[in-house]
């Protein structure tokens, strides 16, 4: 049974090694080739200008543990910069030996985070590539499940499969697990990599360059890191969440998929039926429309939380289990179509 | 010998025509049925009804199973190659053995090695960059690997040359038939298989037109080459099929014995390839003569 799981994965990966092997090196190389590239540029035509210095490590840290002075100057920070005088605050570990200083109310400080502006220069990009991981990972996600339930067909070796002695169920779960969960790792994991070496190159161009050496790159480097890795899970919760819709384009592929390439159109056309209708319809609105719109602001949410603490609105539970539920029923119903499924 | 496929008033149409017009038979184990029609006749439909791979109105049941509700569990006890059917082009010959091997539980990789030997197909060689020849073998040596109890062969020779295909028929007996085996094969190459049939069922326009058991085939049928002066004599015992020859004519009979008919000319048992063309034409008069009178009606 677990063996036939296995196979079912390697037939998948040796029908799609393009998919699985060369996209994921392509888009690693695509995306170092071009920091590496625009990075030179940079620095030979001298227009490298860092932004991660001193003030960036302090502004980095964690909102809930700043302390600030309580406007006057102890003797005893002398020895600090000139940026943390200026901003005002203190990484958390120094200020236990310090009385003079206050902590700001934890309330207050949730109420308005006193971030520092490269922080949230910082911040920002993250959550842009993020956007751009996300949309280009859905993309890598629909297109290869949808091509996958048509692919034998054809190829016309449709009735060579279907000579196996292989249930619908293994084949659909192997497909579904395989584009929603497989492959989205590994093509994160590509960009990932591809992130580090981009931040590796950066490293070593400022610890050539820049007076504060590696030690303050190091910090935004783990914050990066830590950061874009966090936010998986508000792409994994956005797999879950519209895997219901994925599933539906699947099922419209597997019914009508006699009308060959007519099923993109018929997708794309029942997309714009239902933003149309959207518009118009209440009901639509409290339903479809909620739907859609509460699982971008979800996802959205989680992103942020990781960034900027946990200030926002968490999953709603109740949708969340009705997503679950209808992706249930619309495998089961994927899996009788394909039993259904003549020639 | 218990029956394992058993066929009952099976309809199909495709929108108007129909394909598939009330058939009826039973098949019991260890037979070997050709399955003969033109093209267009309603063979390859007939045998993906068998195996639950289209749909179609009636009674199906093989190996014990509905093909239409048990396909899966079906395919476990059924090889099956189909006519238009091809191997995936990505997969290399190497990992197909892998693949069936863990897929299929009356699979026999070491057969299949062995016959795949015999051919000079690389291991690593993708289908896509085989010749037509060469994707046959390989699917037919996988199909010859697999125990099953039904071996379903829907035109397997077609791109082999006669060699291949001659020496492939020979392994089909030799090396895989038994008596628990069935084997029911399509093929237009009828002089090459009758060798091996035990029994011929001739399809036409979605209906069986004659169901021959090969044992009997020498009592059912007569052939009679006979000059003209016998014409009348013979029109008589409405002969099923009259072909017109240089020396006279050609009667074909059913259901006469060759003593009664020996007077006439020259008797003979007919070949299968004639038998199929005769019986065809005769169906198609038959049909023919229908549509006129409905149309004069």
């Amino acid at each position: 049974m677990l063996n036939q799981f296995v196979m079912q994965y390697k037939r998948e990966y040796w029908e799609n090694k393009q998919s699985f092997l060369y996209i994921p090196i392509a888009i690693f190389s695509f995306i170092l080739g071009l920091f590496t590239l625009a990075s030179l540029y940079f620095l030979l035509s001298q227009q490298l200008n860092f932004l991660i210095n001193d003030e960036v490590i302090f502004g980095s840290q964690d909102v809930h543990h700043e302390f600030y002075f309580d406007g006057e100057k102890p003797n005893a920070l002398q020895g600090f910069s000139k940026v943390e005088h200026t901003f005002e605050k203190l990484p958390s570990t120094i200020p236990q030996e310090f009385p003079e200083l206050m902590r700001e109310n934890d309330k207050l400080d949730k109420l308005s985070p006193s971030v520092h502006p490269y922080k949230k220069s910082i911040d920002n990009r993250i959550a842009h590539i993020m956007t751009a991981v996300d949309f280009m990972l859905f993309i890598f996600i629909t297109i290869p499940f949808i091509n996958s339930l048509l692919s034998d067909k054809r190829d016309k070796s449709v009735l060579f499969w279907r000579s196996m002695p292989v249930s619908h169920t293994k084949v659909i779960l192997t497909k579904i697990l395989l584009s929603c969960v497989l492959y989205p790792i590994l093509l994160f994991a590509a960009i990932y990599v591809a992130l580090g070496g981009c931040l590796l190159i950066i490293t070593a161009i400022e610890s050539s360059l820049s007076v504060s050496g590696s030690m303050a790159i190091s910090h935004v480097f783990t914050e990066v890191f830590v950061n874009i890795l966090a936010m998986f899970k508000s792409f994994a919760f956005k797999v879950v969440w519209f895997l219901p819709v994925l599933l539906l384009f699947g099922l419209i592929s597997v019914v009508f998929a006699n009308l060959g390439k007519a099923i993109l159109l018929m997708i794309g056309f029942s997309g714009y039926i239902v933003t149309k209708a959207l518009s118009q319809s209440e009901l639509l609105v409290s339903t479809v429309g909620k739907y859609f719109l509460l699982g971008n602001e979800t996802a959205l949410n989680l992103k942020f939380s990781v960034i900027w603490g946990d200030y926002y609105l968490g999953i709603n539970y109740e949708w969340f289990s009705y997503c679950i539920l209808a992706s249930v029923v619309i495998t089961g119903l994927l899996i009788l179509a394909r039993h259904r499924q003549k020639f | 010998m218990s029956n394992i496929i058993c066929v009952k008033n099976v309809n199909k149409k495709y929108k108007d025509k129909k394909v598939l017009n009330d058939i009826n038979f039973t098949v019991k184990s260890g037979e070997v049925i050709g399955l003969i029609g033109t093209n267009g006749a309603g063979k390859t439909t007939l045998l993906k009804s068998l195996l639950g791979l289209t749909a179609y109105k009636g009674d199906i049941e093989v190996c014990g199973l509905n093909p239409d509700k048990k396909n899966v569990e079906l395919m476990k006890k059924v090889a099956f190659i189909a006519d238009t059917a091809t191997l995936p082009p990505w997969i290399t010959c190497n990992q197909l053995l892998e693949y069936i091997a863990q897929m299929h539980e009356g699979f026999d990789i070491e057969l299949a090695k062995s016959f795949i030997s015999s051919t000079n197909i690389p291991g690593k060689m993708k289908v896509s960059s085989m010749s037509k020849g060469m994707v046959t073998q390989l699917h037919l040596s996988i199909v010859m690997s697999i125990k099953s109890q039904l071996l379903i062969l829907d035109e397997p020779t077609l791109g082999l040359d006669i060699i291949r295909r001659k020496a492939f028929y020979k392994s089909l007996l030799t090396e895989y038939y038994d008596e628990n085996n069935t084997i029911i094969v399509t093929t237009h190459q009828l002089e090459e298989i009758e060798h091996i049939l035990t029994r011929v069922m001739f399809i036409d326009n979605g209906k069986i037109i004659a169901d021959i058991d090969l044992d009997t085939l020498e009592k059912r049928f007569v052939r009679v080459q006979a000059s003209s002066e016998h014409h009348d004599d013979l029109l008589a015992l409405s002969p099923s099929y009259i072909t017109e020859k240089i020396m006279g004519k050609e009667y074909l009979f059913e259901n006469e014995t060759q003593e009664n008919l020996a007077q006439y000319g020259k008797v003979s048992t007919p070949e299968l390839s004639d038998l199929f063309i005769a019986l065809c034409q005769s169906s198609q008069e038959v049909v023919q003569s229908d549509i006129k009178e409905v149309t004069h009606a």
